[in-house]
């Protein structure tokens, strides 16, 4: 008998749990039941800025059935965050509307609730501090009061010399965008479990993204050893970002559990979610960009102001993302950037699904588009201009090993008919204009060096039956890594898919991995899994080899068998191979291991160095039709190209491009969280405007494959890539459509209507 | 408290209940079937959606008094008897359109009522289907396909079983 | 937290509005896609003990045709109405609205006298009854009595409604084949959409001219309006370029739209003027 050999890779394989989700067996935190578990709430301020005065719970603590109140007196309330400026309770000071100023613990979820309602809370109000201009004003209050100044983070950039540049330039256009609060909206709300065993180990069910630094950060905030800390990750309804930092509900849940000495279950519904769940970083961006004569550009001078709401979370890093767009978004000489992020009373921002590459690529494609038009130049042209090639490094010191731009251009243009439809924007009815618009981004797909270590490592278990059990740091998080690891470790096997077990939940049993972020899983997580799955296979090939009596490098695995390469003969089996490893002689059984670290480096103090193993690029082209009357903008086609360096999972890479274009589609026309003195003022799905299924637009999809030499089988990343650019190319179609000018996102129907009115 | 005696996945039962329970809340903690999601609780995610009479609702919309007499089925009301997937959920793990999972349950009950109502729909029918189903991970693109795909399964069984 | 400690669910008319006469704070309960969003919401006042439903009241819901009326129980669902063959043929501006609003899972349970009794100007299936000159039958224990729609609401939220009465059915006369309805929304999707405004419009075209014009707006005053203004300006006359221009204008003035998280006044009225052209366009 013969095989052929096969690849997996590349191929479309639904996820290996699909099924448990799409039945309702699989369980979310909503769903998670601890024996004499607890539900807790949060009471949190009704104030923007205020002094706490005093909190009295005591006609909640004799509510029937409350079994814990506390407040930051009773805990060791220890300050948490990137800034070290959020705690998990508020005992002297109200910063912003979310914050938490007592939680209760209670046998039903309507007896905490109904005791949150009674808890009596003094304040003495203080001035709010709503937009940065006001917190930067001489003499305006602090709001955190142990810190100098309401300016805890400056960014300052700079590659070449931007006078020089605009020495060079021949046009040079300026104009300032403002991004808005959206919101995760996540389907399945925040949630936590706390509890305690008898040795006073912790163990949290959590909703995180980055289950070892979250291990890390609680063991500080809640005062366990680390290793006395296990973190189970449920099946989670959505991250995007939104739980890769720790937020007070989680070490409330602690802390409850503590004084409760019983499992203790937190969950956000829908309002809370909209009110305490971090947003996308709002911000203003001011950029300044020329060029010359024949399209080449010259310089970028960038600045932005981050409002930071009352603490820091992610959205204060978000430069760092930023950075690389506007440093290496195309070839540009010279730029230069200067950030700065500013605390105000308004609710405060976390990591969202592009981490400021979103604002960034805004600012830096309807510029180019700005500038296409000072120049007389089509914007695709332009564009082409100014991409780089494969090899090339940028201004910042990324090295673009393999670089799909170009690529990703000339299909995207070619696919949407765009030199054709770039010539006409009437239509046959006198109110509806046509347009198209393009845009490009550059994303880290080969991991973020931001930490020490960017690794994941991964343990693989074989058993005697040939099952193999893949042990990853790698999470799942929805968006089908697991399946990627477990294809990648079958095809290095030469076994089916659904003989890998993947196990990944729980932080006892799974090596270290950094988390899920910076579109880094698949490659990290996939080169971990590929070098632990062949050192597995060559093991196996040296037992079968001995067992055979025919050399390692000419024998296969393939379909279970051990094959001669060369024909595909069948020469034995691969189950039995390991039984025989396992039961005579030797006595081995086969597990491996390998952590990976990704070839890349942290940035120096000037934001330099090749952050990642591999940059990811794509071009996306929107199609709109404009109606001038209402502002109503259909989007008609979006086509997509996309370097994810080499296909594992088609389905699964399509459905992220999917899922990314459609967010971007919420971010360009319809998504804005409403904060107005500082309070959330649209806190649900009839207010805040997702995209719905009937508005979802053909999308034509491109997967580039450019084969990165270091990515698994030349896999990039490609989570967070097709939400990044579709709000410029959608602005840019619309400002071709109607000549509009247009810096404001969302472009609602108002929106459009009020800049077309002018 | 109000008692009250329906049809459950097949199984007749009665519960006691507050008039105005929200039934997503009844069949998650009496009932214990999570699969049913309480998405906003307030009739605009649909990730609750039940079928009620064969029609879906939402059923953080429905007050469990208004179940009396009637017959609910649930995602785990789905399952064939020999365990194996309903064609619907079927579809959708094999066009990729799960990806969290938490809008699914809702998005397959509703398919099931909507193919019921429109066996051979258009693709504008399609997209109208689950406007009131939302989710964040998909695009829709991928779940418009499998209601595509579970259409033609449907039509093909149905026609296989006429003489 | 549900606030109802009792629960009635009647089986005649009679036995319902008894209740009612008993209980003046009642909460009556149709398919519940009001209350229940109240009850999450906390905003049900601490009185209204006791929840009434009418879902086992028979003959509530369901539609059928009487001489020349078209007679809409109370407790029909925009599902229903959507696709009742008696509607579709007698009143298809009504089914096609039914159809629009909100998801297939909300229009299984929101009924018309549910949408009518909530009385807000956001109402979407209260515009085309406008249009349909819709009488509403209100039943109490004392007896009955017909209020023209256009004279039920008294401002967002309240209507002529007696806190011992129960609105019953909805009975319209059969418009002759030959009127014209159509209706706008604005916004991006079919369906799902918190009005930002609707637009209504009704007339019999006879010899090009446009007789007995009905206009109704959505969401663009405290109530849902019938806009006399605008129809006096279109009755009995031909839609010619100046007569829709001069409606436009009319009807933009005409209402007065808040401005909220949906929409600013100004928008709106650019919106109102811009759909009574659009609607006019032959």
């Amino acid at each position: 008998m013969r095989i052929e050999k096969d690849s997996l890779i590349g191929k479309s394989f639904p996820k290996i749990d699909a099924a448990e989700r799409a039945t309702g067996r699989a369980i979310y935190i909503h769903d998670l039941e601890l024996p004499r578990m607890l539900h807790a709430a949060i009471l949190r301020t009704d104030r923007v800025h205020a002094r706490i005065v005093s909190i009295d719970t005591s006609a909640a603590e004799r509510l029937p059935g409350v079994q814990a109140v506390i407040t930051a007196k009773d805990i060791d309330n220890v300050p948490f965050g990137h800034g070290k400026d959020n705690s998990p309770l508020k005992g002297d000071k109200v910063r912003c509307i979310r914050d938490e100023i007592a939680a209760v613990a209670a046998d039903t979820v309507e007896t905490a609730r109904e005791a949150v309602a009674l808890i009596r809370v003094e304040y003495e109000d203080l001035p709010p501090i709503l937009t940065p201009e006001e917190a930067l004003r001489e003499g305006a209050a602090l709001i955190h009061e142990e810190k100098e100044n309401n300016v805890p983070f400056t960014y300052d950039y700079s590659h070449g010399e931007v006078s020089a540049g605009e020495r060079d330039s021949d046009v040079v256009i300026e104009e300032t965008y403002r991004l808005p609060y959206v919101a995760h909206c996540c389907l399945g709300t925040c949630g936590i479990a706390a509890s305690f065993d008898a040795r006073g180990k912790l163990t949290l069910h959590s909703v995180t993204q980055v289950p070892f630094l979250y291990l890390r950060d609680m063991a500080a905030i809640v005062d366990v050893p680390p290793e006395d800390i296990r973190v189970i990750q449920v099946t989670i309804g959505g991250g995007f970002g939104s739980k890769l930092d720790i937020y007070p509900y989680e070490p409330i849940a602690v802390h409850l559990a503590r004084k409760t000495r019983r499992p203790v279950k937190l969950v956000f519904d829908r309002v809370e979610e909209f009110v305490a769940s971090p947003t996308r970083q709002p911000t203003e961006i001011r950029i300044r960009a020329g060029a010359k004569r024949d399209g080449t550009f010259t310089f970028r001078d960038v600045d932005f102001i981050h409002d930071n709401g009352g603490y820091t979370s992610w959205g204060a890093t978000t430069p760092f993302v930023m950075m690389q767009c506007f440093s290496s978004l195309y070839r540009v000489p010279h730029v230069l950037m200067k950030g700065r992020v500013v605390y105000t009373n308004n609710p405060y921002s976390g990591a969202m699904r592009g981490y400021g590459n979103l604002q960034a690529t805004f600012a830096v494609e309807s510029s180019v588009d700005l500038l296409a038009n000072e120049l007389g130049m089509d914007p695709l042209e332009l564009r082409l201009r100014n991409a780089q090639e494969h090899g090339e490094t940028t201004g910042q010191g990324l090295v673009l090993k393999t670089c799909g731009l170009r690529e990703c251009l000339t299909t995207a243009a070619e696919r949407s008919g765009w030199r054709e439809k770039r010539g006409r924007t009437e239509t046959d009815r006198p109110h509806v204009r046509r347009g198209i618009g393009m845009a490009s981004m550059i994303h880290v797909g080969g991991g973020a060096k931001i930490y020490r270590s960017d690794g994941c490592g991964t343990i693989l278990k074989i058993d005697d039956f040939a099952g193999v059990t893949l042990i990853t740091g790698a999470s799942e998080i929805g968006q089908g890594s697991e399946t990627v690891l477990a294809q990648i470790a079958a095809e290095e096997l030469g076994l089916q898919l659904d003989s890998i077990k993947v196990l990944n939940n729980d932080t006892d049993i799974r090596p270290w991995d950094v988390g899920v972020h910076a579109s880094r899983t698949t490659f990290v997580g996939g080169n971990s899994a590929r070098l632990a799955a062949r050192k597995a296979r060559r093991k196996l090939l040296a037992a079968a080899s001995q067992q055979i009596g025919i050399p390692a490098d000419e024998l296969d695995l393939r379909r279970g068998k051990v094959v001669r390469d060369s024909d595909g003969e069948v020469l034995g089996d691969l189950a039995k191979v390991i039984r025989a490893l396992h039961f005579a002689e030797k006595h081995e059984v086969v597990v491996t291991s390998h952590y990976y670290e990704p070839p890349s480096v942290m940035q120096d103090r000037g934001y330099k160095g090749d952050i990642s193993a591999a940059y990811a690029f794509a071009t996306q082209v929107a199609e709109v039709e404009v109606d001038i009357e209402t502002g109503v903008v259909k989007v008609l086609r979006m086509t997509a190209a996309h370097d994810i360096g080499r296909v594992i999972n088609r389905m699964g890479a399509e459905g992220q491009v999917h899922g990314g274009i459609v967010m971007g589609l919420g971010y360009a026309l319809s998504e804005e969280l409403h904060v107005e003195g500082g309070r959330v003022t649209n806190p649900s799905f009839r207010e805040y405007k997702l995209i719905t299924s009937p508005e979802v637009p053909p999308i034509d999809l491109t997967l580039v494959e450019t084969l990165d030499p270091d990515g698994p089988y030349g896999a990039k990343g490609i989570g967070e890539a097709p939400a990044i650019c579709t709000a410029p190319a959608v602005a840019n179609a619309i400002r071709h459509a109607t000549g509009g000018r247009f810096t404001t996102l969302p472009l609602t129907p108002e929106r459009v209507f009020m800049v077309l009115r002018r | 408290m109000i008692e009250i005696r329906f049809t459950l996945n097949g199984d007749t039962v009665s519960a006691s209940v507050l008039p105005a329970q929200p039934v997503t809340q009844l069949l998650r903690e009496t009932f214990g079937l999570t699969g049913s999601k309480t998405g906003c609780g307030e009739g605009e995610c649909g990730a609750c959606t039940i079928l009620v009479d064969g029609q879906a609702m939402n059923s953080c919309l429905l007050p469990a008094a208004l179940l009396d007499d009637r017959e609910v089925v649930t995602i785990e009301g789905l399952d064939a008897p020999d365990g194996s997937l309903h064609p619907v959920p079927r579809a959708f793990v094999d066009a990729g359109a799960v990806q969290c999972g938490f809008c699914t349950p809702g998005m397959i009950l509703r398919t099931v009522a909507f193919l019921r109502e429109h066996p051979r729909p258009t693709d504008e029918q399609i997209a109208r289907s689950i406007e009131g189903n939302l989710c964040r991970c998909t695009g829709y693109v991928k779940i418009q396909d499998a209601i595509r795909a579970a259409a033609a399964t449907l039509e093909g069984a149905a026609g296989a079983r006429e003489p | 937290m549900s606030p109802f400690t009792q629960f009635h669910a009647p089986r005649t008319l009679d036995a319902a509005l008894e209740i009612l006469r008993d209980n003046a704070s009642a909460c009556v309960l149709a398919g519940g896609t009001d209350v229940m969003v109240r009850v999450r919401r906390g905003v049900v006042p601490a009185e209204r003990t006791t929840l009434l439903s009418v879902h086992r009241i028979a003959g509530m819901r369901g539609c059928r045709r009487e001489n020349g009326e078209l007679v809409v129980g109370a407790a029909t669902t925009a599902a229903d109405l959507g696709r009742e063959p008696l509607v579709v043929e007698c009143a298809p501006i009504l089914a096609h609205v039914a159809d629009r609003l909100a998801s297939a899972q909300v229009r299984n349970a929101a009924t018309i006298g549910g949408n009518l009794v909530n009385a807000s100007p956001a109402g979407d299936l209260i515009n085309p009854l406008l249009l349909l000159d819709a009488r509403l039958v209100l039943a109490s224990s004392q007896g009955r009595r017909t209020v023209a729609v256009e004279e039920f609401f008294t401002g967002p939220g309240e209507s002529v409604l007696r806190p011992d009465e129960l609105l019953v059915e909805v009975r319209i006369d059969v418009p002759s084949p030959d009127r014209i309805f159509r209706f706008q929304k604005a916004g991006t999707r079919p369906a799902m959409e918190c009005s930002v405004v609707t637009l209504g419009l009704a007339f019999t075209p006879t010899r090009q001219v446009l007789e007995r014009v009905r206009v109704a707006f959505g969401s663009s005053a405290p109530t849902p309006l019938r806009g006399r203004k605008t129809e006096a300006v279109l009755e009995g006359q031909r839609a010619t370029p100046e007569v829709v221009e001069r409606a436009a204008r009319t009807a933009a003035e005409e209402v007065s739209p808040i401005s909220d998280i949906r929409g600013s006044e100004c928008y709106r009225r650019a919106l109102v003027g811009a759909f009574v052209k659009r609607l006019l366009h032959d």
